[in-house]
């Protein structure tokens, strides 16, 4: 049994390193919660693609469930990728297709599953993201909002063991940010799942996570989290 | 992914002026473009046989076929009509000055069924359809939705390029049988409002001078210009990566080199004919 789902060795990510250090090691237990914070858009896209073999890193190892990836052939990566959700803003939904044959189209081509079966079977997802007005419409006719939700959406019919995400905090995706939240909490409830959630500010998803790091100028560094450990000492100063 | 320079080039490069180190990246990267054509061509022909997701791509195939085939069919039919009139009555104008009416069926065969006929689909397919592929999975992959297939654990190049190429091929064979009927039967009909033609005579003619070796060069063709069109156009697709403006430049050399390989090819095929 693995101990770990993702394991990124010595790696150097590939240009533009952003604010990534050098070469650095992660690794993210088979149900671990991992926050980064202060890694924007690019930032989080560099490594997240990486982790989700969309991407070759330009030196060191990327295991996942104790494959390295660089070994395995470009079927084998597909398969692997089935069990991988990535959801990051610049994402696309196939402009052709309405928004439920987006959803559908993972287990219509892997499994050869119906699309009213695929709904049918997830259609407690679909609701919490309240998706089920927009079903029927293309991509092109939804609100940012929901076509955020609809990526989470067709990500988690694949009912991933990893997921990897980019969350943006801004008061606009607030609701979003809260919906996605309680997507995730329910999903860990009822899957083992591990999770990386980057983004500039996570402060909503603290109480989620098992580690918290923070990438700033070129380095990265583990912060306590302060709803799970003990308040630090300076908290107390307003009372003194 | 950026190529790496080899060894030998890395040392030589500092010891090169501006001009040499040009045309040195220019000599590393010839290879490039044929080398990535053929495995593109190998990996639609060969290595896209599957179960995974035979449905869905069944259902991309017969629409690309529609889309290809049904969708221009009046250009078609209107296009292979002026073919064969122009052909029947300049051949039977001409012929008639030296006696030579019987060779009208060898003069449609040798036009239209073996030679004019597939180039004339190769060329119309060019237009209508590859350089509408270049566009479409152009802009898929510049707004993200290539990447978006690989995310979701599905192959771009089976379930976008596959159907296309398949597709396409198909269409080119279908439409060069309309063209060759509709070139035949509808320009003897024209033809016979400008010249004194009988059905009897000018069919006799066609079947005498028809043989399976006619169509079989004619089927090849069709074949290899469809795999040539369709192969260059899905490359040349997937390609731009950032900004739409990539996708006309690649449209526009898509279509060139669609052009240039066809008309290679087209030699080859009547060099091993006349063989």
């Amino acid at each position: 049994m693995w101990r770990y789902s993702l394991i990124l060795e010595h790696i150097t990510l590939p240009p533009p390193f952003g604010n990534w250090p050098e070469s650095f090691d992660l690794r993210l237990g088979m149900t671990e919660v991992l926050l980064i914070e202060g890694a924007g858009a690019e930032d989080a896209e560099t490594l997240l693609d990486v982790a989700a073999t969309l991407s070759e890193p330009g030196q060191g190892q990327v295991r996942l469930w104790g494959k390295e990836i660089s070994t395995l052939t470009r079927q084998e990566l597909y398969n692997l990728r089935r069990q991988i959700a990535y959801v990051h803003p610049k994402q696309s939904l196939l402009h052709t297709l309405t928004l439920a044959e987006n959803i559908g189209l993972g287990p219509a081509y892997h499994l050869g599953q119906n699309l009213s079966d695929t709904l049918r079977e997830h259609a407690p997802l679909i609701k919490h993201l309240g998706l089920e007005p927009f079903l029927s419409r293309r991509p092109s006719e939804l609100s940012q909002a929901a076509y955020t939700c609809a990526l989470w959406a067709r990500e988690l019919v694949k009912l991933p063991e990893l997921i990897l995400a980019m969350v943006e905090e801004s008061p606009e995706t607030a609701g979003t940010q809260r919906l996605i939240l309680t997507l995730i909490e329910e999903y860990l409830d009822k899957q083992d799942a591990a999770v990386i959630l980057a983004g500039h500010s996570l402060t909503a998803f603290h109480h989620l996570a098992h580690r918290l790091l923070t990438l700033k100028a070129g380095r990265i560094r583990e912060r306590q989290i302060l709803e799970r450990g003990g308040r630090p000492l300076i908290a107390y100063l307003p009372l003194v | 992914m950026k190529r790496k320079r080899p060894e030998v080039i890395k040392r030589l490069r500092p010891h090169l002026d501006k001009g040499a180190r040009r045309m040195a990246d220019a000599l590393l990267r010839a290879p490039d473009r044929p080398l990535n054509l053929c495995a593109v061509f190998a990996r639609l022909l060969l290595f896209s046989f599957g179960r995974t997701g035979r449905r869905l791509i069944l259902r991309e195939t017969i629409k690309e076929i529609y889309l290809t085939s049904l969708k221009g069919i009046n250009v078609v039919i209107y296009t292979a009509l002026m073919l064969g009139v122009l052909v029947i009555v300049h051949a039977t104008q001409q012929l008639v000055k030296v006696q030579g009416e019987e060779f009208v069926g060898w003069l449609l065969v040798t036009l239209v069924v073996r030679e004019l006929g597939p180039v004339w689909v190769a060329f119309f397919v060019l237009l209508h359809s590859g350089t509408a592929i270049t566009v479409d999975l152009g802009n898929m992959s510049v707004t993200g939705e290539i990447e978006a297939l690989r995310t979701m654990g599905i192959d771009p190049y089976r379930f976008l390029g596959f159907p296309r190429f398949w597709g396409l091929t198909i269409s080119l064979v279908a439409l060069y049988v309309l063209t060759a009927f509709i070139a035949i039967i509808g320009g003897f009909l024209f033809a016979k409002i400008f010249s004194d033609i009988f059905w009897g005579d000018f069919w006799r003619s066609f079947l005498h001078a028809l043989e399976w070796v006619d169509l079989a060069v004619g089927f090849t063709r069709c074949i290899v210009f469809g795999m040539v069109i369709a192969t260059v156009s899905i490359y040349f697709g997937f390609k731009p990566k950032d900004k739409l403006g990539e996708v006309a430049q690649c449209t526009s050399t898509g279509a060139m080199l669609s052009l240039v390989l066809c008309a290679s090819l087209d030699l080859l095929v009547v060099t091993i004919y006349y063989l």
